[in-house]
């Protein structure tokens, strides 16, 4: 069931839609603000051009998400944790007509805004008009989200609606639970979002959201979480480390709780065995994809020899979508069991970056497909994840390219060089450090630099930085990121 | 333990949950409004803390105001070494 459809057919529900810490939307109100919202993006911004929802998760977020689906205008995501600066630049890049405001924080000088305050007046306003569904053909961009690029710039990624509605086809086939509400952390800015809060409002389920002021505060979350009672939650591995860490995550606090779906990032054996015996007879789902291929492309349920044998499969590729290894360097196709490099084609790849950036979009064989750069093998259908060919990590659930953080610092005055590496700790990044080495005798204040990325980076980019009077260099001249990784 | 070496200890496991920061986590250093003690390090300072004094805390009975800084935490394991 498309995303539009599938939300208007509980138009006259009162069940709960959404929940957050301020509250609690029904269904009822929810589609009908939106179409409220939908008449005021039909009348103010032409069709195809984007509209950018700036926020949190406060409750006008899923009905501004919900009206562009309506009114069929893309959307795109910006999360309060994104700096203006970016935020505009994002906009831009986006040729958004429109911004959504439903949170304080973000005024763009370069597209017309409306605030929150003005959104809620015209969202929920029983007099408003409230309108139909615009036309729309599974080939219209749906969304539009920002991964990091390693040329310095992000990279905008435009989902259409047949790649959506293929996900959310494919999704639901993955999960046993067909009610209760679907709790989930994640940022709107971040694609696991669409399969919780699509999944949700498509279902008739309730979307129960977690705000990230939470997450430190285990009492006050365990309280949402209790209040909430999923039965499904859609998380990152991470997000359930945190989650363990309080011996009351289990089934004695949370009864109703049947169903983990992940995402995002590798699942480990040791989680998943823990969860086994705090949630005797939970059901666990691995998923895997990156954002140019619709949230996942591969998923299954987790079993007792997969834990044992150590190594967790990411799943079997979706319908629709062909995975193949492919050797790197030879570009040819590898048999069962041999690592390469995962390669995607079929109904979830999406069109190709907003721009001229190709990245990892290329025809292959004549099919359009999308080289993920990640490493990987199949093993009797099961995919599993090796790691990245390049120097893409992901740390709290954000894809971060180092090259994009360098060439940030290499733009701030002063600076001759900069490398920009994690810091690990039991195989996980912990923390970003970034080296620069000034230009002839400038004096650089690492504190000064950080506050500067502060506000060019998402929160979650941002290196501590230190400064060496110059940077190490292999014998070919290349920067040596092997001796910077062994510096105190 | 007396409270210097409790407290030593405990700088210990927060400079690695924390990613060993530059500058280095003192007694009175912000964890909070730093973003020093993100969800992964408050992990690993449960796991550090149990490992180092056998306490097992359990974070949903402990307020978000008492993981401020070093010191607020060694009072939080004082009390409950009783």
């Amino acid at each position: 069931m498309p995303m539009t459809a599938g939300l208007l057919r509980f138009s006259e529900s009162d069940a709960p839609a959404y929940r957050c810490s301020q509250g609690i939307l029904s269904f009822r109100e929810l589609t009908a603000a939106a179409r409220r919202l939908a008449a005021l993006l039909l009348r103010e911004v032409p069709p195809g051009v984007p509209v950018g929802i700036y926020g949190h998760k406060e409750p006008l977020m899923p009905v501004c998400i919900a009206a562009c689906a309506i009114a069929n205008r893309p959307y795109l995501p910006i999360d309060r944790q994104i700096p203006p600066a970016r935020a505009e630049r994002m906009l831009q890049a986006a040729g958004a007509g429109l911004l959504l405001a439903a949170g304080e924080g973000f005024v763009p000088s370069s597209a017309a805004a409306v605030g929150p305050a003005a959104l809620a007046e015209t969202a929920f306003d029983p007099d408003k008009e409230q309108a139909a569904p615009a036309a729309a053909c599974p080939g219209d961009r749906f969304y539009l989200l920002f991964t990091s690029g390693s040329s310095g710039e992000p990279k905008g990624v435009a989902v259409t609606r047949g790649n959506a509605a293929s996900f959310l086809r494919w999704e639901r086939s993955l999960l046993s639970t067909a009610a209760g509400p679907v709790l989930s952390h994640a940022a709107y800015s971040f694609d696991l979002s669409v399969a919780g809060l699509w999944l949700a409002l498509t279902s008739g389920r309730c979307a129960a959201v977690l705000e990230s002021e939470l997450f430190g505060d285990y009492p006050a979350l365990f309280g949402r979480i209790g209040e909430a009672a999923p039965s499904l939650a859609v998380l990152t591995p991470s997000f359930a480390e945190l989650l363990l860490a309080s011996p009351s995550f289990a089934a004695e606090r949370f009864p109703a709780l049947r169903e983990l779906l992940f995402c995002g990032e590798p699942l480990r054996a040791g989680t998943v065995r823990r969860l086994w015996a705090r949630f005797p007879g939970i059901r666990i789902v691995n998923s895997y994809g990156p954002t140019e291929c619709t949230v996942a492309v591969t998923g299954c349920e987790m079993e007792e020899w997969m834990a044992e044998s150590g190594e967790l499969p990411v799943g079997r590729s979706k319908p629709g979508t062909q995975i193949i290894v492919r050797d790197p360097s030879t570009g040819r196709a590898l048999p069962d069991g041999t690592a390469g490099e995962l390669v995607v084609s079929g109904d979830s790849v999406t069109p190709g970056y907003l721009g001229p950036a190709q990245g990892g979009f290329c025809t292959l064989d004549g099919v359009f497909s999308y080289r993920t750069g990640d490493l990987g093998l199949c093993r009797d259908g099961l995919f599993y994840c090796l790691g990245r060919l390049d120097r893409q990590i992901k740390w709290h659930g954000l894809r971060i390219e180092p090259g994009e953080i360098e060439q940030t610092l290499l733009r701030c005055r002063g600076i001759a060089q900069a490398a920009v590496l994690p810091v690990l700790r039991g195989g996980r990044v912990r923390r970003l450090r970034a080296f620069v080495s000034p230009s002839g005798g400038v004096f650089l204040n690492p504190a000064a630099l950080e506050e500067t990325l502060r506000g060019i980076l998402p929160a979650g980019m941002v290196p501590s930085v230190e400064v060496l009077p110059r940077m190490p260099l292999t014998p070919n001249g290349k920067c040596d990121y092997a001796a910077l990784k062994e510096l105190p | 333990m007396n409270q210097p070496e409790a407290r030593e200890q405990l700088l210990e496991i927060l400079t690695e949950a924390c990613g060993r920061p530059k500058p280095p986590i003192r007694p009175e250093t912000d964890l909070l409004d730093s973003g020093l003690l993100d969800s992964l390090a408050l992990i690993e300072l449960l796991e550090g803390i149990e490992d180092r004094f056998g306490i097992i805390l359990e974070p949903t009975r402990i307020p978000r105001e008492r993981w401020r800084s070093p010191s607020s935490i060694l009072r939080l394991i004082e009390e409950h070494q009783g």
